[in-house]
């Protein structure tokens, strides 16, 4: 409205400065070095937890918090702490795998039926409304019904139902993307429909996908974690999150701890996610209103 | 300098104006620094008047009247100067004040009736809406939004009360903002572009509805434009912004008939006129400055034809300076304009 | 405005077939079916025992022919049974109530918290009180909701004994479910509120009505959040979904009856017809109260025509 209120900066920028913009960013660094947190108790999980996650000793069942149990024991008689420490491993494998299954197969279909259109995007698109008229959580319950429970299944069915997400993002851009200018002017210079696709569309599907994709990661780990709290996910004993919360919820009125870690643990991981991708966002594509995916 | 220009204003019977700009400086800050967007700008208005601002985009026309009614954006900080109406200084009011003021004794007609219009609230209600603000019980605001509408010529006015924006044309939005700003008749319209989003053909009927609007409420105008024909046909004084100042001033007889600033001068004969057939169209050369890069002394002298990089342009603002029957210009070497 | 409303419901029926289908198909891949189902719940029977049965219940027939007659089945109100050989229809309907209520207690606990405080930090915004509002409505995304509800749970239910730990029915059970369900999409709809009156109080609207002299918390609220509130609906209609999903978790952990506890209960018992019906009915719940919520969008924005779809 003010004609005297100077144009904003310019779009345009080199991969250097999106870099220099994303390691400024509060939320990015916060969130990143959180998730990096996680990241190291899971991969180093074996070195870094006191005692073996699995071994019961039932003479010290329930103990509360202590020097020698730092977030006390569980009703075997279990470390809490090191069974938090291993926890990252499937929570981390449940929200990773899912968001590369989904990406992979949502953004190579949803680009492909976006950029040829006719009857293939016609019953793609009928499919995916579809798909959405579940709550994704149920699509994933029903899966994991078919395919039993545990790591695998759990991953792959979290992994089918986020797909048509990523369909419906990635066709929408790739539509958008068709009408630009940089991208008809490819086409009138007589690129191929795979150089045009892949090297001038895909730039437009990118950041937003990007977006969804830690977005993703997020609800797939609170997702999974919620299956085994509900005992479709990962069986006992192997030490999961949502299997410790379940299991503490019955000494509950004992022990408050035994339920209290692994969940703090689930939400820290979960919020630092979170906070990455909401700096990507505002780094990468802030125009987009990314929700969350569950 | 802090003496108003038109305090020798000749046409005017009454000695004290309505509204007074005094030495008003505002700047923006930006990613790039604290840009300066007007710098001393002084005028006044006379009751009953009609004040024509002109000036390229960018020259600061809109956030001078925007500080008027205490509209400007969040990064703008007023550095200096007065606004008094009635005289009293609108900068020191609380914002309760304000918003008494506002809408009520200064209102505002808009630049795009496309934008400036609620999409999801009624015309009527929002005619109506000004009123009830101000005091105005239900059905009185009703009563006279739906007057107001007849006033700005909406035929039907019972039935468009109850329509929604997207349903008028572009015109009609306009005459909608005309009534909402002329609703409770105030001392003051300030009128921002009124006419350029308009289709060509309608801009002349929705001018005049203004100016019927602005007679019927016994308000003065200020109205900003870059169209000197709209000057031509309804102001009575003229400012010429350039770059966040005022470099010249007058009535529009003078200013149209002896333009004195080159500024001015490049204006018109920039634009094809019947008059003088045999001169050719001049267009001034170069871009008006950014906010960013103005040039030092006189913002001007990069375009300027007649000072041809003379040192006083480069180094010294120049001030205004009366040239008698009201007219003022900025200028170094008005001398030899005259 | 009745004619779009019928042509929207008519609009469901195929989506209604659709997702009943693809139900249908996702059950094919279930290991076992009604009879091993029946076996593995203690009874025995012989291989050709098994055979007479299957027969008798069509499961030998092509699957095509029994999603036919699942779908006519359907138009009828018929679910199939249990194993017990209850209606499912029945079983299942008599937990819709508890559902919906649950459902609608959680959004209002999430208007009621996500409106307000988007509001506040749109109105602040860029402020410490923008950023601690965000802040919180992260952490809100970011709590896993059945780990909150036994927090709830053991603070306010066993050591405080202020409400149940286990949901009856009554108002005083709704209240830590509703809660535990609607926090996490009121941290949604803060964030979203947030950014779309942000947006809104950008527009040119908003300077005319300041210029007609509206206070600040008129033009926020009568203008602002009015034209914000297009976008929130639709998302609203989203969510539903969401919290339709979530009261599989809720139901379970406060040991309230429901449909998402049926879903749980008849995965874990292999009651796959109804397991079927349960899921049948959330997904129509959630495509009718997305036609509900079309059909208001239409209302709060009139640019929206009615009659086209």
């Amino acid at each position: 409205m003010l004609d005297a209120t100077p144009a904003p900066a310019p779009l345009t920028e080199t991969t250097v400065g999106v870099w220099r913009r994303l390691l400024s960013h509060r939320s990015v660094v916060v969130g990143g070095a959180l998730f990096a947190l996680v990241l190291i108790a899971a991969l180093f999980a074996d070195w870094l937890a006191p005692f073996d996650p699995v071994d019961t000793d039932p003479v010290n069942a329930l103990l509360p918090p202590s020097g020698d149990h730092w977030m006390g024991t569980d009703q075997l008689g279990r470390d809490v702490f090191s069974r938090v420490i291993h926890g990252a491993r499937p929570s981390l494998i449940m929200g990773l795998v899912p968001m590369l299954i989904s990406s992979i197969i949502g953004t190579t279909a949803g680009m492909i039926i976006g950029y040829y259109g006719r009857w293939a995007d016609l019953l793609m698109t009928r499919f995916v409304d579809l798909a959405l008229a579940f709550p994704p959580i149920l699509l994933a319950l029903t899966v994991v019904a078919v395919l039993g429970p545990g790591l695998w299944s759990v991953s792959l069915a979290l992994g089918l139902s986020g797909i048509p997400f990523y369909i419906r993002m990635a066709r929408g851009q790739v539509i958008q993307a068709k009408e630009a200018p940089f991208v008809q002017t490819a086409v009138a210079i007589g690129a191929s429909d795979r150089r045009v696709l892949f090297r001038h569309i895909i730039y437009r599907v990118f950041p937003p996908i990007l977006v969804m994709m830690t977005i993703h990661v997020a609800g797939a780990i609170l997702a999974g974690a919620a299956l085994s709290f509900l005992g479709l996910g990962i069986p006992p004993p192997t030490a999961e999150w949502g299997t410790m919360i379940q299991d503490g919820r019955q000494f509950l009125a004992l022990s408050w701890w035994t339920a209290f870690f692994p969940g703090v643990a689930l939400a820290i991981t979960v919020f630092a996610t979170n906070l990455f991708g909401d700096g990507l966002r505002d780094v990468i594509d802030p125009r987009s209103k990314g929700q969350p995916i569950r | 300098m802090s003496e108003p220009i038109s305090a020798h204003h000749p046409s005017s019977q009454d000695p004290a104006p309505l509204l007074e700009v005094r030495n008003l400086s505002i700047s923006f800050e930006t990613h790039s620094g604290v840009l300066p967007a007007i710098e001393d700008v002084s005028f006044a208005l006379h009751p009953g008047d009609i004040l024509g601002v002109v000036g390229e985009s960018g020259s600061g026309k809109t956030v001078t009247v925007s500080s008027l009614v205490g509209l400007l954006p969040d990064n703008a900080h007023i550095d200096g100067g007065r606004i008094l109406y009635r005289g009293q200084d609108l900068l020191t009011l609380s914002d309760e004040k304000l918003e008494e003021i506002r809408g009520k004794e200064i209102a505002m007609v808009f630049q795009d009736p496309m934008t400036s219009l609620n999409p999801v609230m009624r015309v009527g209600h929002q005619i109506a809406e000004a009123l009830r603000i101000h005091g105005a019980s239900r059905s009185e605001a009703r009563e006279r939004a739906i007057e107001l509408l007849e006033l700005v010529d909406i035929p039907n006015p019972r039935q468009r009360y109850r329509q929604f924006p997207h349903e008028l044309s572009g015109g009609m939005r306009q005459r909608v903002v005309i009534a909402v700003a002329i609703a409770n008749q105030p001392s003051v319209l300030i009128a921002d572009e009124p006419t350029t989003a308009l289709d060509v053909t309608i801009q002349a009927q929705v001018l005049e509805v203004l100016a019927a609007g602005c007679g019927a409420a016994g308000a003065s105008m200020i109205l900003v434009t870059h169209d000197l024909g709209v000057i031509a046909e309804v102001a009575d004084r003229v400012a010429v912004m350039y770059a966040g100042r005022i470099v010249e001033t007058g009535t529009v007889e003078t200013i149209f008939h002896r333009p004195r600033h080159p500024y001015t001068i490049g204006l018109f004969t920039s634009l094809p006129r019947l008059d003088t057939e045999l001169e050719q169209l001049q267009p001034i050369p170069g871009v008006p400055p950014t906010l960013a890069a103005r040039p030092t002394g006189c913002a001007f002298h990069t375009r300027c034809g007649l000072s041809g990089e003379r040192e006083p342009c480069r180094d010294q603002v120049p001030e205004l300076i009366s040239l008698g029957d009201g007219q003022s210009g900025a200028c170094h070497y008005l001398a030899e304009t005259g | 405005m009745l004619r779009y409303i019928v042509g929207r419901l008519a609009l469901t029926i195929p989506v209604l077939i659709g997702v009943a289908t693809l139900i249908f198909l996702l059950m094919q891949f279930i290991p076992g079916d009604a009879v091993t189902a029946k076996m593995s719940a203690g009874a025995r029977f012989s291989p050709e025992q098994q055979e007479v049965m299957r027969e008798a219940l069509g499961l030998n027939r092509p699957v095509i022919v029994q999603l036919g007659d699942y779908l006519s089945g359907l138009v009828r109100g018929d679910l199939g049974r249990s194993i017990a050989g209850r209606s499912v229809i029945g079983l299942v309907g008599a937990q819709i109530p508890s559902t919906l209520i649950l459902v609608a207690a959680g959004m209002i606990v999430a208007l009621v918290i996500g409106v307000p405080l988007g509001v506040l930090a749109a109105r602040r915004r860029n402020t410490l009180v923008d950023t601690a509002a965000m802040g919180t409505a992260v952490l809100g995304l970011s709590v896993p909701q059945f780990w909150l509800g036994l927090m709830l749970i053991i603070l306010f239910a066993v050591n405080l004994g202020w409400f149940p730990v286990l949901s009856s029915g009554g108002f005083d059970g709704l209240f830590l479910p509703a809660i535990t369900l609607g926090l996490a999409e009121a941290a949604i709809l803060a964030r979203l509120v947030r950014s779309s009156l942000i947006e809104s109080l950008e527009q040119d609207y908003i300077t005319t009505a300041r210029a007609k002299g509206a206070s600040d918390s008129r033009v926020t609220w009568r203008h602002g959040l009015r034209n914000a509130l297009v976008p929130v609906v639709t998302m609203i209609g989203l969510q539903t979904g969401n919290l339709l999903g979530a009261s599989v978790v809720i139901e379970t952990l406060f040991g309230r009856q429901g449909v998402g506890k049926l879903v749980v209960d008849s995965i874990l018992q292999r009651e796959l017809a109804i397991l079927q019906g349960s899921i049948l009915i959330l997904a129509s719940i959630f495509v009718l109260i997305n036609v509900i919520v079309d059909i208001f969008y239409r209302v709060l924005d009139p640019r929206v025509k009615l009659g086209t779809t």
